[in-house]
């Protein structure tokens, strides 16, 4: 190890560094705009890729399905219809286990309850049901699930008892069946998803929720789930099927199985939709690449929710979320998706019976029953611009990194431009303190020759943490005096946002930035920010590349403008896509025919549900939105107002 | 047409008679029709599952098995033995998968039926081979008196005749299921020639082309019967020499008609009683 | 006044930590606690001793005797208190280092003060940069939390450090001594110890038969404690053989998941040499900075040692700040940040992707490791030739100009 002195070498990297921040302020703007024509451009059908089977062992569809029995069937609704209207108030779980004990399953009852924590606290019951039929001939070591909520007449969600009295015609069929490899359990759930989560957290023996969901036990199991099925089935008469995908936290079921229940329902001759939209007859037409253009943008919008509502989510449907309760089995590593059949009279085409439904259900386990391995083969990120096409993570990623790259070439040309960077000592500890997310306590006020950046990192990360702790002892506290919960989240979060203002004012107080200072605020600002963006995108792609869309030019023209026009504009375009507003944004968008009071009121719903989503069941989107996004939004704010 | 049992050595993957899947336990049909049930009261399967790996093949070939490996489970062949070997399976350029874990090569298979040839333990090989892009298994064979043909060029994929839709499974290849059915129509007095039989499965039955490798086999397949290789109807020859039998293998040298006097070698040692259970290592 | 808060601070980070359900779904991951370091190893190993049978029989306790005798002691008597424990010896190793730094420092200065180049200053922040470093990276506190024994481990290498920069060599050469006794790999800091005992004119053949005869006093005093040698083959036999190929974050995992049977033993000789290869090279090439020594063989352990935990990183990454003069003649500052910054966001990503969710595989998750282990390399490199670019300038004036060109100092 020695060293040399190298004539030739000497000012090459100054030269480099002198071109990357002439041009990087070209070149970030035009890389953001290809990767942005450039993915949606994937939409195009020769853009993307026809779906695949790539698990041979599924053999999907190469059997004949022989369920007939459509008059049992009928029966089966007329009489749990009759029971349903009987037991107005409560789950006529006695009728069901009845009859799934008359086929000789063995059936289980299951309780759970969760202590609501917001407001005043109330306690919620409620019971499950689920048959296990047992393989003839084989161990129980593996099983699959068909599941079907249960709703009450006068339940915000259209009734569903044709599924539950589908689930029992099928178990009658399949009990007569020799050929199961797998348990397959018959699940009625009550609550929605809060039924599902619990009977899996039970199953599993996962606590979930915080210890505010008590699962209990299950007194009976199956095997190992390998694959399921929730069931929803709005009327009697079918004239499409809807595959929902879109899972807890964005999370998406492996694309055979999504692709094996288009492929089932196409064969039985069923009309089959993603997001509620049958494909394009001609999909290479304008109007075609249109057609498929807002399919994939529904499926955004609706995975970017990251909570488990099939199409369209809490913040575009505030008024009748559509629940999926497959989206909880995928946490879990159980590949599922819900088919939605419902009768749409906006729907051309012939109308298909319960039988045929069942068909395709009988169709899709005798696939699942061939399994050898978990789904392991194909693609689990992926996003589906038309039911049979895909547009897969090696095609996503490369226009999503042109439009978040700028992000990272301006953190490197902010770093570059700080003055004299032989001799900036600290840069290092600073520039450390953000990796931890600004934790790292200590810095360098003491010497006036370094700035001071910490304060302006650590305080919008503190505020945003304390805000996301505080909003549940804060409704505890307003449903004292009186205020509904929905109402006191709201209040909490747009107090928290419109205050934070006024953080620049307080920060800049103790420490003034120079102008190296707002230079490496910025280059932190930006580098966490990227690493958020990145990051997001393997978990969520759809939330990451709306997040980077909206922010990256925000966060390329963050700094301070001398002249005050300018910097109201900047304040103005960031006040555009803080958080809270984005979030007001997105509902207002899913309800345009409302008034905005009632935008409002919806806005205040949606922020309680994120709330009990991120407390029961594990979403991460209000959690991360406040303790990163909010915090790089004020770090943000910091830049523009710090003078 | 039927093969004793017992010089018919069966390596399967054994997973499907018993499969839970299958509607009909413990049966295996040549098609959908449920005619022939191939899985009947008269199959005996010598290796099944795991024990089914390409070095038990080979060993199997080569003779070279454990000292404990019952004669039932060994290929007893020597130099007067036809030996037919057919395999199927998912296959590729120059190679055939076995039990989803391990391949065996085209380079191997020869290298094997070399071995077997040096070792003197075939007569003539009848080769088949049912897989995709089979002709390229027998390109690589350099032993004398193989005759080899295949399901398919390479290149060609090799295609499975018809599903069940019961099962929701397709049942047989079409090659085999072609053999099979020129097979069932013959005798044991049959007079077809193997040029016949290397004729079967057409290109507009098979879709893939039969290919034949006959420039190892010093014979006309036009005059050798089907029956050397199938339904093992032995060729015998009568002769009124004295044949020695050799002096190599046997333990006392016999020679027909006079008998021989040999006096026996004295002990190089002590002799002791082996161990019962060969220790395997 | 600071030193208190912030370790309040990290005491209250580390329980919080413990208190979620969040972090302990994490913390289960092997990321944090190894077969070396894991916890729930230990209680076991506390299990068996209770019914009176080696916990070294089975393969599943690699602590070494004594400090498991310990935790048995605490497991019986006060197991309310582990947590409680765990977070005393963190915070203790915190102010260690603190203290360390708080030395360092000075020596560094004085110099310069007393040959009136620089103006005695006000304090410098360096150790409370130190001290917060090691409280509040996620490295250790989650750690920490996850109950590794790891964190344990640190406080005699701290204590090493300490005691160098002190010159208390006979403080400095017993807790190296127990610092191999549970680690093994720490020996490689004996060469600049050694270096370093002989600089200041003290008997190097001394020092070494003292660190030696205290580690074997203590390999004695296991055996004697447990009646026979077997646990020899269960932590040090373990550490170098590497049998358990559970991930981790360091290098040996997934290789030796592929590898073939038949070479395992050449290229575990291979992987192992390279966390002592370096000691004696480097410390015969940066004679006069033994600690600087000391910090880059810490670095290249805790590289290529058999079963890293973030842990170990957590204590070089704390230190780090000591190196401060060395700054501006680093090169690669930003990219090192960025990807320790990415390393420790995108580590338990893939993790729980691969894990939890099972959409992810381990190629994902090694692929971090890769950039993690990358990541140490390159800042000890760069640490290095900074270290040669600054005795350069200090001794040729920061002038580079090669005839009458600017001219560029390259490392060769």
């Amino acid at each position: 190890m020695g060293l040399l002195t190298s004539p030739t070498a000497g000012g090459s990297s100054k030269k480099f560094a002198n071109i990357l921040i002439k041009w990087e302020p070209v070149v970030s703007p035009l890389l953001y705009i290809a990767g942005i024509i450039w993915f949606l451009a994937l939409a195009y059908h020769p853009y993307n890729a026809g779906t695949y089977f790539s698990e041979n062992a599924l053999l999907p569809g190469l059997v004949t399905n022989e369920f007939s029995d459509g008059s049992e069937l009928a029966r089966l609704l007329k009489a749990l219809e009759a029971e349903a209207a009987d037991h107005p108030d409560t789950v006529p779980h006695p009728w069901i286990r009845a009859q799934f004990r008359q086929l000789g399953l063995q059936v289980y009852p299951h309780n759970f309850t969760l202590r609501y924590p917001l407001g005043n606290g109330s306690v919620f019951h409620g019971e499950n049901t689920y048959a296990v039929l047992r393989a003839p001939r084989s161990g129980s070591t593996e099983a699959l699930v068909l599941s079907a909520p249960y709703r009450r007449p006068g339940a915000p969600h259209p009734p569903n008892h044709a599924a539950v009295a589908m689930l029992v015609a099928l178990a009658k069929y399949f009990r007569r069946q020799v050929y199961w490899a797998k348990d397959i359990v018959f699940l009625v759930t009550e609550h929605e998803q809060l039924g599902v989560a619990a009977w899996l957290s039970a199953y599993h023996q996962q606590p979930v929720g915080h210890g505010l969901l008590d699962a209990g036990d299950l007194p009976g199991r199956a095997g190992s789930i390998q694959a399921a099925i929730n069931l929803e089935v709005e009327s009697a008469t079918v004239s499409h099927v809807d595959v929902l995908v879109e899972g807890l936290n964005g999370q998406l079921p492996n694309l055979d199985l999504v692709k094996m229940a288009h492929w089932i329902c196409h064969q039985e001759h069923i009309q089959h939709t993603t997001q509620g939209r049958a494909d394009h007859p001609r999909p290479h037409s304008e109007a075609g690449y249109r057609h498929s253009l807002q399919t994939l943008l529904h499926m955004m919008a609706s995975q970017a929710a990251g909570t488990p509502t099939g199409n369209h989510g809490h913040y575009l449907r505030s008024v009748a979320p559509v629940e999926g309760n497959h989206g909880h089995y995928l946490r879990y590593g159980i590949q599922a998706v819900t088919l939605r059949a419902l009768d749409d009279r906006s729907m051309p085409g012939p109308r298909s019976g319960l039988s045929h439904l069942a068909r395709v259900l009988e169709g899709m386990f005798r696939s699942l029953n061939n399994l050898l391995e978990r789904f392991h083969q194909s693609f689990f990120f992926y996003l589906m611009p038309a039911t049979g096409r895909y547009i897969s993570i090696g095609l996503y990623m490369p226009p999503f990194a042109l439009v978040a790259i700028g992000i990272v070439l301006r953190a490197l040309t902010c770093w570059l431009r700080l003055p004299d960077t032989d001799d900036s000592e600290g840069r290092q500890q600073e520039a450390e303190g953000a990796e931890s997310d600004g934790k790292k306590g200590g810095n360098a006020c003491d010497r006036p020759s370094e700035p001071c950046v910490l304060p302006c990192v650590l305080a919008p990360h503190a505020l945003g943490a304390v805000t996301l702790a505080g909003l549940v002892p804060l409704t505890q506290l307003l449903a004292a005096a009186g205020w509904p919960t929905e109402r006191a989240v709201f209040a909490g979060l747009l107090t928290v946002s419109v205050g934070s203002l006024l953080l620049p004012a307080i920060t800049s107080r103790r420490s003034a930035l120079s102008e190296s200072g707002r230079l490496l605020l910025r280059c932190v600002t930006l580098i966490e920010l990227g690493l958020l963006v990145f990051t997001a995108a393997l978990f969520n792609i759809s939330l990451a590349l709306i997040v980077t869309t909206l922010y990256t030019p925000v966060a390329l023209s963050a700094r301070y403008y001398s002249s005050a026009p300018a910097r109201l504009l900047a304040s103005l375009c960031l006040l555009l896509v803080h958080p809270f507003t984005l979030q007001l944004a997105a509902v207002a968008l899913g309800a345009p025919a409302l008034a905005w009071r009632a935008v409002l009121a919806a806005d205040q719903r949606a922020l309680a549900v994120a709330l009990v989503d991120s407390l029961v069941y594990g979403a991460r989107l209000l959690d991360v939105a406040c303790t990163v996004l909010l915090p790089l939004w004020l770090q943000m704010w910091t830049l523009v107002h710090c003078g | 047409m039927l093969i004793v049992v017992n010089h018919i050595i069966l390596m399967l993957a054994d997973d499907m008679a018993c499969n839970p899947r299958n509607p009909r336990p413990a049966t295996v049909f040549n098609n959908a029709n449920q005619h022939i049930n191939v899985y009947g009261s008269d199959v005996e399967v010598d290796y099944r599952g795991d024990e089914v790996t390409v070095e038990r093949l080979v060993r199997l070939l080569t003779g070279r098995l454990e000292p404990s490996t019952p004669p039932t489970k060994r290929l007893l062949t020597d130099d007067r033995s036809n030996v037919l070997i057919y395999m199927t399976g998912h296959g590729g350029d120059g190679f055939l998968k076995f039990q989803d874990a391990e391949e065996i090569t085209s380079t191997e298979l020869a290298d094997a039926f070399e071995q077997m040839w040096q070792q003197r333990r075939y007569n003539n090989i009848f080769f088949m081979i049912d897989t995709c892009q089979a002709a390229s298994m027998y390109e690589k064979f350099y032993s004398p008196n193989i005759l080899a043909v295949a399901s398919s060029q390479v290149g060609e994929d090799s295609l499975s005749h018809h599903l069940d839709s019961s099962l929701g499974v397709y049942v047989i290849d079409k090659y085999t299921y072609h053999a099979l059915d020129f097979m069932e129509k013959l005798r044991k007095d049959s007079k077809k020639s193997m040029a016949d039989f290397l004729r079967v499965c057409p290109r507009h039955q098979c879709v893939s082309t039969v290919g034949v490798r006959s420039d190892l086999f010093p014979r006309n397949p036009a005059d050798v019967r089907v029956t050397e290789f199938f339904g093992s109807v032995r060729h015998v020859e009568r002769t009124d020499r004295l044949v020695d039998l050799g002096d190599g293998d046997t333990e006392t040298p016999v020679t027909v008609g006079t008998r021989v006097e040999t006096a026996a070698p004295a002990p190089a040692g002590s002799y002791r009683y082996v161990a019962q259970f060969p220790v395997m290592s | 006044m600071m030193e208190p808060l912030l370790l309040i601070g990290g005491a209250f980070v580390r329980l919080y930590l413990m208190h979620n359900d969040f972090f302990k779904n994490l913390c289960d991951g092997t990321i944090f606690s190894t077969p070396v370091s894991s916890w729930k190893r230990v209680t076991e190993g506390s299990y068996l001793m209770g019914q009176d049978i080696s916990p070294y029989e089975g393969d599943m306790v690699h602590e070494p005797p004594l400090t498991l005798l310990l935790y048995n002691l605490l497991l019986q008597n006060f197991a309310g208190i582990v947590p409680a424990f765990f977070i005393l010896v963190d915070l203790l190793t915190a102010h260690i280092l603190k203290r360390t730094a708080d030395k360092f420092v000075q020596k560094q200065e004085r110099p310069a003060v007393r040959s009136g180049a620089a103006p005695p200053s006000s304090p410098s922040p360096v150790p409370l940069i130190v001290a917060a470093v090691y409280l509040f990276n996620p490295c250790t506190a989650v750690s920490c939390a996850a109950l590794s024994t790891a964190g344990l481990h640190q406080l005699p290498l701290a204590l090493v450090f300490y005691a160098a920069v002190t010159e208390r060599w006979w403080v400095c050469l017993c807790s190296l001594s127990v610092s191999c006794y549970l680690d093994l790999y720490p020996v490689v800091l004996l060469a600049p110890l050694l270096a370093a005992v002989g600089a200041a004119g003290r008997s190097r053949l001394l020092a070494a038969l003292l660190a030696a005869g205290c580690w074997a006093g203590l390999l004695l005093l296991s055996a004697h404690a447990l009646g026979d040698w077997s646990f020899l083959r269960s932590t040090y036999g373990f550490i170098l053989w590497t049998w358990d190929l559970s991930p981790n974050v360091g290098l040996f995992w997934y290789f030796f998941t592929e590898m073939f049977q038949h070479f395992e033993s050449l290229f575990i000789a291979t992987f192992q040499i390279n966390a002592f290869i370096y000691a004696v090279p480097l410390t015969l090439r940066f004679r006069g900075q033994p600690v600087l020594v000391m910090f880059a063989l810490l670095v290249l352990m805790v590289t290529f040692k058999s079963y890293p935990s973030v842990a170990e990183a957590g204590l070089y990454l704390a230190l780090l700040p000591l190196w401060r003069p060395l700054a501006p003649h680093a090169r690669y500052g930003f990219v090192v940040t960025c990807f320790y910054a990415s390393v420790m966001v995108l580590a338990p990503v893939m993790w729980t992707l691969w894990i939890h969710a099972g959409s992810a595989n381990a190629n994902f998750f090694f692929a971090v490791t890769l950039a993690y282990n990358a990541a140490q390399i390159f800042l000890v490199t760069d640490l290095l030739f900074a270290q040669l670019k600054r005795d350069h300038v200090l001794t040729h004036g920061s002038a580079k100009e090669v005839e009458g060109k600017p001219a560029k100092l390259v490392l060769c």
